[in-house]
């Protein structure tokens, strides 16, 4: 599985996504600044608080991320049975489920950092920011990482999660576009139902719910599908 | 034809073991017995039992949609059969089958590659893959089939044909012992249909390569292979040694004329009964003991317009049409 993994990271590009992941985070940041400047400026607008900007960013950083992983799946797995590549893939001496799930571990590892990161950067710099601007209502307080961090954590693993399922629907009909479309639903649902109430966020429960359903189809899609060519 | 002491064997003991009903003594590369696949309910493949002798160059010939492709597909374990069983290098081709093909050279279908890498970067890839870890050879194979100038270009810029020979580069990197190449001259020039002829030749000559060529080009299967196998609506018609074919071929004289009742009329007249009209222009005379000279002072002295006259014999796709028209 090592092996795979190691080919299939040559395909991948490291470089070009990492530099994908650092635009990301600073168009992220840009966009909670200009968010942030507005509240403090119009007199209009009360401040925004610490939890909602955490919220603000939470939202953003998965939404961009998931909605990336879905466009890494197209291009990786589906564009190989759309490109018809994978006759190549599977004609070599190699494992052809191990292979797809090596791409597919990428994936799920390379949304799982970025998502992270993304948290990390924005809060960060959300902290440092309101220290020389005071740009939020209120002032930092080392107990507020105490919901910071498992919602940050929470949304690594949901993303992670969430990020089989473009795999799972483009894998039935091979298609990147359905790939693409699919992960938007999950993230404007998403959206919508913690936007409404901060509530909603995932709990163990639901997590570990959604994780095994989750896995369960995509060891079917593996089982079905993998191996089919069309 | 090129011939090897290897493929005169071979051939011998196809037809000696046929023969003396010894087949499954054969030492065969690659084996299928009753392979069959449907698609919706119509027979693409049909009880299709191909041997391909360790040496051998076997040309797969038959129609576009004979189901030549579908074949190799299921060799390459692309595509599960509905029945039957695939045997590579003596073993049972099954879903957990994959050191198998550590030993197997292929091109499926189209030249596919990632059309964003170069050409190098796509067979580096390949060695990556194959576990290979000889990367002059990757210069090697460019140079045989000609591409070595165009190695830094992104694939995406090549022409089918550029494609084509980069493919049989492929293909051929990693030493295979198989080489599956499904339409490999396809979109080649007629100066690279020869190149990669001859190179096909080289492989099987110097380095013992076994080959399995699918083509519905018969003339150049009929160049490059000792065992032919003919495919139609899916069934296997025939499978023999090229030799056997030319063995069965008969020799005649080839006439073209300006009228062809007439010269068949003449023909009869002299006692010649066994010819054939092949069209408006062309008659066949299968008489080996007939002078062509003889013939066709005769015919022109009777007023037939005499524009070609030539000894020949008949050629794989004589056999093929033959076979073909008998099957329906």
């Amino acid at each position: 599985m090592e092996h795979l993994i190691g080919l299939e990271l040559k395909k991948f590009g490291v470089g070009r996504n990492i530099m994908f992941t650092v635009a990301a985070i600073l168009f992220s940041i840009l966009f909670i600044s200009v968010s942030l400047v507005d509240s403090m400026t119009d007199p209009e607008q009360t401040k925004d608080t610490f939890e909602s900007t955490f919220l603000v960013i939470g939202l953003l950083v998965s939404s961009i991320f998931l909605v990336y992983s879905s466009v890494l799946t197209a291009r990786f797995v589906i564009g190989e049975y759309d490109r018809r590549t994978i006759i190549l893939l599977f004609s070599y001496p190699l494992n052809r489920k191990g292979l797809i799930a090596g791409k597919m571990m990428i994936i799920m590892v390379y949304t799982a950092v970025s998502v992270m990161m993304g948290y990390i950067c924005c809060t960060g710099y959300m902290i440092i920011a309101d220290n020389y601007f005071d740009m939020l209502e209120g002032t930092f307080k080392t107990s507020l990482l105490q919901t910071w961090i498992p919602s940050a954590v929470t949304a690594v693993i949901v993303c992670t999660i969430l990020s089989v399922w473009p795999f799972i629907i483009g894998m039935i009909r091979k298609s990147v576009s359905t790939t693409i479309v699919s992960s938007m639903i999950v993230v404007v649902f998403r959206q919508i139902i913690i936007s409404k109430n901060a509530a909603n966020r995932e709990s163990l429960l639901q997590i570990l719910l959604a994780a095994v359903i989750t896995f369960a189809i995509a060891a079917v899609i593996f089982k079905k599908k993998v191996p089919q060519l069309f | 034809m090129e011939y090897s002491f290897g493929k005169f064997c071979n051939s011998a003991r196809v037809l000696g073991a046929k023969r003396f009903g010894m087949e499954e003594k054969m030492d065969y590369i690659m084996e299928t017995v009753g392979l069959r696949k449907s698609y919706r309910g119509n027979a693409v493949v049909d009880n299709v039992n191909i041997h391909i002798p360790r040496g051998a160059v076997y040309g797969f010939v038959g129609p576009n949609g004979a189901g030549k492709s579908t074949v190799m597909k299921m060799v390459l374990n692309l595509m599960e059969p509905d029945a039957g069983e695939v045997h590579l290098f003596g073993e049972k081709v099954t879903d957990r089958s994959y050191e198998v093909f550590k030993k197997v050279g292929s091109i499926i279908e189209n030249p596919y590659f990632y059309e964003k890498m170069t050409a190098r970067q796509n067979l580096e890839l390949h060695c990556e893959y194959m576990g290979f870890p000889n990367r002059e050879r990757i210069d090697e194979v460019l140079q045989m089939v000609g591409l070595q100038e165009v190695r830094g270009k992104q694939v995406r810029h090549f022409s089918l044909g550029m494609k084509q020979r980069l493919a049989i580069a492929r293909a051929v990197l990693a030493y295979p012992e198989f080489l599956m190449l499904d339409e490999p001259i396809n979109a080649l020039d007629p100066e690279g249909i020869r190149e990669m002829r001859k190179l096909f030749q080289r492989l099987n000559r110097e380095n013992g390569t076994t080959v399995f060529i699918s083509s519905h080009i018969l003339s150049e299967v009929d160049l490059l292979a000792d065992t032919i196998g003919i495919l139609r609506h899916g069934k296997l018609l025939a499978e023999l040694p090229v030799e056997e074919i030319h063995k069965r071929q008969t020799e005649y004289i080839s006439l073209q004329v300006d009228d062809v009742p007439r010269a068949a009329a003449l023909l009869e007249k002299k006692g010649i009964t066994n010819f054939t009209a092949e069209d408006q222009e062309f008659i066949r005379v299968y008489d080996s003991d007939l002078s062509g000279k003889t013939l066709s002072k005769y015919l022109v002295e009777n007023g037939v317009g005499l524009e070609s006259l030539g000894r020949r014999q008949d050629t794989l796709e004589d056999y093929f049409f033959q076979l073909t028209e008998e099957g329906d």
